[in-house]
């Protein structure tokens, strides 16, 4: 296992999560329920694009802050 | 030249030293379009006309709703079934004169864009879905007019600014296979949060047209439970389907 902060907190997820499986490790452990498809992902500071969140590989003490993509005006 | 009555109308304004005659005469040259005049938008124009801007285009095909009300402060229960945009020109115009008000009545799609004067200085995306904003988004970075984009639902609020060559665009941060789960008249939002986002966006928009160091590059997030800001840096995807294929193009030239 390694620790990333995810969203503020401290977690525990696999080695060698890539960051899709850290955030649906994240959503079990917190019981959250959020569609995948309706979220942005920022890594270490960075916006990342959607179709890198299978190819990046978290280390540990990564920091993934994931909030709901909005659109209303 | 600036007139006496204008000197002393926008002295709060001249008196930054960011500002002062020259920047006050921008704005009052300034050309902006705003897409979507509900909560945002009705706001943004409303900020923007008190600060002088010289015309603006609004761009709205709903017409006001009861539930409405509570965020979309220029209108009232008298106003329900009225275009928004036509209401709000109607409105603001009354109470400010000397701004050239044009107003396209219709739902927003490629068609419509078409009548987006394309001496604008910024473009206002206010709207409330992905899909406008991706065309809109589009449309500016095809054109290289600048674009302030602010969304807000529930306490989440998101605020990006594009330059043209400058910063991801907007499809950087939302690919076409970004989806919500429920669309915006059917998420809840404070009367608030809207006002916060509006005076964000109003406040980016004088900045571009002002010419001072903008916010491009970077996504910005307000979370409205917990008040956090963040930054997070928003480069340009290398792959992206609209700001790369324009790269590209000018590399070849
Ligand atoms: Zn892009």
């Amino acid at each position: 296992m390694i620790q990333i902060n995810y969203n503020g907190d401290q977690i525990s997820i696999d080695k060698n999560s890539t960051i899709l499986s850290a955030i649906e490790q994240a959503i079990l452990l917190r019981d959250e329920s959020i569609s995948l498809k309706g979220i942005a992902v920022v890594y270490n500071n960075k916006v990342l694009p959607r179709r890198l969140w299978t190819e990046t590989v978290c280390q540990q003490s990564d920091e993934l802050q994931v909030f709901q993509a909005v659109a209303g005006g | 030249m600036i007139t006496d009555n204008d000197f002393m109308r926008y002295s709060r304004q001249i008196l930054l030293p960011e500002v002062g005659e020259q920047g006050q005469l921008k704005i009052n040259k300034a050309s902006v379009v705003i897409i979507g005049v509900g909560g945002l938008g009705a706001l943004v124009a409303h900020y923007l006309i008190a600060a002088g801007v010289g015309k603006i285009h609004l761009f709205d095909g709903d017409n006001v709703e009861l539930s409405n009300l509570p965020r979309q402060l220029l209108f009232a229960d008298e106003d329900i079934g009225q275009n928004k945009a036509e209401t709000v020109a109607d409105k603001l115009w009354t109470q400010y004169e000397k701004c050239e008000i044009n107003v396209t009545n219709k739902h927003f799609d490629k068609q419509t864009l078409q009548e987006i004067d394309d001496t604008a200085s910024v473009v206002i995306d206010c709207c409330d879905n992905f899909t406008a904003r991706r065309s809109i988004n589009q449309f500016c970075v095809e054109q290289e007019i600048a674009l302030v984009s602010v969304a807000v639902a529930n306490f989440n609020l998101q605020a990006m600014v594009y330059q043209p060559n400058v910063s991801g665009c907007y499809q950087c941060l939302y690919p076409e296979s970004t989806q919500t789960a429920e669309n915006c008249s059917t998420v809840g939002v404070l009367g608030p949060m809207v006002g916060i986002a509006a005076s964000m966006q109003a406040l980016l928009a004088l900045k571009q047209i002002l010419g001072l160091p903008n916010i491009s590059g970077k996504l910005w997030h307000f979370d409205g439970i917990n008040f956090n800001w963040f930054a997070a840096v928003l480069e340009r995807d290398p792959e992206c389907p609209v700001c790369s294929i324009i790269k590209c193009e000018e590399d070849s030239v």
